[in-house]
């Protein structure tokens, strides 16, 4: 096992468990911060496949600025209340028998992709180590895939739109 | 390589966010809150015809305008000009609601809806049913003027809406991991010489387990009686006719282009969850006093029924699903347009017990819920009746005769909901005398459209059904055999 390996270990291990503290911690400024967690492990991961740019990305807008601003909105609003644990779906049992039918098929399927043959490869279009990554990642986002990244600002124009509406003045009730 | 970036085809696009956008502009400004119906009806009415003027083409790889986005876009602006009706008649007495944004919202949701259904790629198929998702999400949420409790439907849906992304994501993933590509024919092309598909057909169930999310199929289904029950009335008939039909044909459009090679081994994981889906839909539907949740138990089961067509894995199949879901299209518009009448009236009229004897008070009101409800429930004048009978005939020629006398059986257990209803209307005493709101244009040309329709495709259903049977035909070729 080599460094890379170990150290794919590590970052994936510690992704996972930062991960479950974020969803189960019951305090939000601790969930806050095990979300932090797990991003700087992530744009390490990133680093480590080669892509340096994605990951100091990763670092700037997520842990930077999103991060940052989910812990504005929660020292904001005083949360305390709401942070009560409420069960999501009462009914465990029907959920079992439905995990139990879709766990089958999922194993199913895992057992047969592993017990493949080895030596499948990835058909990248691009090397991503290659120091011409970055120009032709640009490249591409605005000639193949520029409907995509047109769409993308599309989505976050209707989330502003959305977000304004829900905060509006309601005005009154006309009676009868 | 070359694209081209022809701005004619995404023409109704741009239409769709300018005019919505404008709506979010000037609203404010404007007291009488009918211009935005005004605005927004012209509009759809103005791209019905539009649709047939389009030229077909792809924009960068990634959209197409061709004979199958182009039909399936028609029968969703079709229903979205008869939903803006009924919005409009809900609008008038909720006036904490009345505002042109709610309009502008749904314009936002038809645009993700047709771009989800020209995606000619994976990336884009996600993003265009992200855009059909989110405006939902708010206007679930902008019900909590009036209880406080129905920010938990919207916010059920949303949690559950970004465990469907995060799979869809997953099955995206496998895919490129396998092919190298996210375009849909390369994908078939490139998966069709793995010497082992097993990647593939793994990738298939995530990407089924993704959509079914969307389409409340079962054991993702636990969102939908509250999401439904939580949003306002109009609101609920877009999430089940035209979510539902947009979200469909994507789906139908990966299978039939990308996943033809594992076409055998799809239908073997689907049919446990289409049997299964019918099976709690219509059961749990029995027990449903709150007549939109047991129409969103019924809507569960419906979904089911018309992913019969694709366990016959045949391209007729496939039609017929489509076809189902038009035909249901059209019925929920129909009931949601009396229920909103109804809902106007009083709103203890959405619990079944309270609709006792509506028909001595209502007759016309209830012989439309009549019909509407026998069309849900398959009864043969209707066009409910032959869509069924069109999927069980493909199920047939399949030869899963097992899976057809299954889904028989369980529509007849699926009968009982709408009978009881119909039973509580009809035949039981009427309490005392209702008060009365005039019915005005908006309640009559949504609820007698949809009569006409569903009376006269039960009779005549080979209009619409060879219409799309062709159009799959035409799609097909154009696609394959012609480079």
């Amino acid at each position: 096992m080599s460094a890379q390996d170990l150290a794919f270990y590590y970052l994936s291990f510690a992704m996972i468990l930062s991960g479950l503290f974020t969803v189960f911690s019951r305090n939000p400024v601790h969930a806050v911060l095990s979300l932090l967690v797990l991003i700087v492990h992530q744009a390490f991961m990133l680093y480590l496949l080669g892509s340096e740019f994605l990951s100091a990305i990763q670092i700037i807008v997520y842990a930077g600025a999103v991060v940052v601003l989910f812990l504005f909105v929660v020292y904001l609003i005083n949360l305390q209340k709401e942070a009560r644990f409420r069960v999501f779906v009462r009914r465990f049992s029907l959920g079992l028998i439905f995990f139990i039918l879709f766990g089958f098929l999922f194993v199913k399927y895992f057992v047969l992709i592993f017990s493949m043959s080895t030596g499948l490869r990835t058909l990248l279009p691009i090397d991503p180590t290659s120091s011409q990554a970055l120009k032709m990642m640009a490249r591409y986002l605005f000639t193949e895939y520029l409907f995509q990244f047109e769409l993308i600002g599309v989505i976050l124009l209707v989330v502003v739109f959305g977000t304004v509406f829900l905060l509006r003045k309601v005005k009154e009730e006309r009676v009868g | 390589m070359q694209f081209q970036l022809n701005l004619n085809l995404v023409a109704s696009e741009i239409i769709l966010i300018l005019i919505s956008s404008l709506i979010f502009l000037v609203d404010r400004f404007i007291k009488n809150k009918v211009y935005a119906f005004v605005i927004s009806l012209l509009t759809l009415v103005f791209l019905n015809f539009l649709i047939f003027f389009i030229p077909f083409g792809k924009f960068t790889y990634s959209y197409s305008v061709d004979f199958y986005s182009s039909t399936v876009k028609l029968f969703l602006i079709f229903g979205s000009i008869l939903l803006v009706f009924v919005y409009y008649n809900f609008l008038q007495d909720y006036q904490k609601l009345n505002y042109g944004e709610v309009y502008a919202l749904t314009l936002f949701s038809l645009l993700g809806a047709s771009i989800a259904v020209s995606a000619m790629d994976f990336i884009t198929l996600y993003l265009g049913i992200e855009l059909l998702s989110i405006p939902v999400y708010f206007l679930i949420a902008t019900n909590a003027v009036y209880d406080k409790k129905n920010v938990e439907g919207s916010l059920k849906y949303f949690v559950v809406g970004c465990f469907s992304s995060v799979l869809l994501w997953l099955a995206i993933g496998i895919i490129y991991y396998q092919c190298g590509t996210l375009e849909f024919k390369e994908v078939f092309f490139n998966s069709a010489q793995l010497p082992n598909k097993n990647y593939i057909v793994f990738a298939a169930l995530i990407l089924i387990a993704g959509f079914s999310i969307k389409m409340a199929l079962v054991p993702f289904h636990m969102w939908a009686p509250d999401a439904y029950q939580a949003s306002p009335i109009p609101i609920t008939a877009f999430i089940a006719g035209i979510m539902k039909l947009a979200v469909l044909s994507a789906l139908v459009k990966v299978l039939m282009v990308s996943f033809t090679p594992v076409r055998v081994e799809v239908r073997e994981l689907l049919i446990p969850i289409v049997l299964l889906t019918i099976l709690v839909g219509n059961v749990m539907a029995i027990k449903q006093d709150h007549i939109v949740r047991m129409l969103a138990y019924s809507s569960v089961a419906h979904a089911g029924y018309a992913f019969l067509g694709l366990i016959s894995a045949e391209f007729y199949g496939y039609a017929f699903t489509i076809y189902y879901m038009v035909i249901y299209l059209f019925t929920t518009i129909g009931i949601f347009a009396v229920l909103t009448y109804l809902a106007r009236l009083d709103q203890d009229y959405m619990m079944i017990p309270n609709l006792s004897g509506l028909s001595k008070a209502l007759p016309m009101v209830s012989f439309l819920m009549l019909v509407f409800l026998f069309s849900l429930a398959g009864v043969p004048p209707t066009a409910g009746f032959m869509a069924k009978f069109y999927l069980f005939l493909s199920l047939i020629k399949g030869g899963q005769i097992i899976v057809a006398i299954l889904a028989i059986v369980f529509s007849v257990i699926g009968a009982y909901p709408y009978l009881r209803v119909l039973k509580v209307i009809y035949m039981d005493p009427l309490p005392a005398e209702p008060s009365k709101v005039s019915y005005g244009l908006t309640f009559f040309i949504p609820s007698f459209v949809t009569l006409f329709l569903i009376i006269i495709l039960g009779i005549f259903p080979d209009y619409v059904s060879s219409f799309i049977q062709r159009t799959f035909y035409l799609y097909l070729s154009l696609l394959y055999f012609h480079f």
